[in-house]
């Protein structure tokens, strides 16, 4: 058979052309990765524990403050309960699945694209870590009420465990989480290191905020600018992916 | 395949939304494609809901990574590949 001649030497951002049909999975890695929705639901969840932790324990604080012991362990109880709940969530792998119900029906119209990750067997640990990640948060919690921790101390306190905690969720995920979740240990070292300074990055005063904004707001941060990298590796997938089809038994080329 | 190369697994939806094709083109290249032992189709129901997943097999990545290793063979030639495969 006679070559037929092809009369245009296809360029290489023509749609079909070898070098955009070759970055196809680069950019499906890249969506899949960053389908940080559910994630973003999580940590709705995780900042309202976080407030009720956060404010049980200020509003004990100052039962105590105020010699009401009574009060004070009533709201003190309350914080250690709403710490062992988030525990029990995380260990049990309920929040795991919660977020691949919330996965299915937030990307509904889109379809699921699973990213491939390194099978990561369940072990004992995946039960000691988040134990002892609460243990860490009710001990802290403790020691602030007992010894009066200065401000300036406590989230430094706090990034040294939630640090490795948020690597260790990272780092068993098996590669199935993009590298923008890493912001959120990165932004809360920062803020650590500042306020071990004296300098708190939202306020000069000690408030909600600088205890909030560390524990989950760096987390919300990194969750959208993931979520808002998958619009842009999904636009960038179906420009290179969408090939003229010609007709229903399949004559144009797909990818 | 490309598609399901970067990825463990991809829905119908995805692929469908992704690509741009019908329900129907989609279902006949795909059928193709699992007849040759390069895709495994799985259906499912999730509820009421049908789900019919697709996964690259180890075939599939095989050929498709000597479909690429052939295609870089010919464009080192210097030549056009898209007309060498039309010339086959």
């Amino acid at each position: 058979m006679e070559a037929i001649p092809v009369e245009t030497k296809i360029k290489d951002d023509a749609p079909g052309a070898p070098e955009r049909v070759r970055e196809i999975p680069k950019w499906v890695r890249r969506y899949a990765h960053n389908r940080t929705l559910p994630v973003l639901v999580n940590m709705g969840l995780f900042l309202i524990s976080c407030a009720v932790i956060a404010g049980s324990s200020t509003l004990a604080n100052r039962e105590l403050q105020a010699g009401h012991k009574a009060a004070a362990f009533a709201f003190g109880a309350v914080s250690l309960a709403a710490s062992a709940l988030w525990v029990w969530l995380v260990a049990t792998r309920r929040l795991e699945r919660l977020g691949g119900t919330l996965s299915s029906r937030l990307y509904g119209a889109e379809g699921t694209a699973v990213a491939a990750a390194k099978p990561c067997a369940r072990s004992r640990a995946d039960l000691v870590v988040p134990i002892a990640f609460g243990l860490c948060v009710a001990l802290s919690v403790a020691a602030g009420f007992a010894f009066e921790t200065a401000f300036r101390y406590i989230v430094p306190i706090m990034a040294t465990y939630m640090v490795p905690f948020l690597l260790y969720i990272w780092a068993r995920q098996g590669g199935m989480v993009a590298p923008f979740m890493l912001l959120w240990p990165g932004l809360l070292v920062i803020h650590a290191v500042l306020a071990f300074a004296g300098v708190h990055p939202f306020s000069g005063e000690p408030n909600a905020v600088n205890m909030l904004v560390p524990t989950v707001g760096y987390g919300a941060i990194a969750a959208l600018a993931s979520h808002v990298y998958s619009r842009v590796a999904l636009s960038r997938l179906r420009s290179l992916a969408r090939v003229p089809e010609t007709d229903e038994k399949g004559g144009g080329q797909h990818a | 395949m490309m598609l399901l190369s970067g990825v463990k697994e991809a829905d119908f939806k995805f692929l469908l939304s992704t690509l741009g094709l019908t329900n129907g083109n989609l279902s006949v290249q795909s059928g193709k494609l699992e007849e040759a032992g390069y895709v495994a189709i799985s259906k499912s129901f999730e509820g009421k809901i049908p789900r019919t997943r697709y996964r690259l097999t180890d075939l599939g990545r095989e050929r498709l990574a000597a479909y690429w290793q052939g295609m870089d063979k010919i464009r080192a030639t210097g030549v056009n590949p898209i007309q060498v495969l039309r010339s086959e």
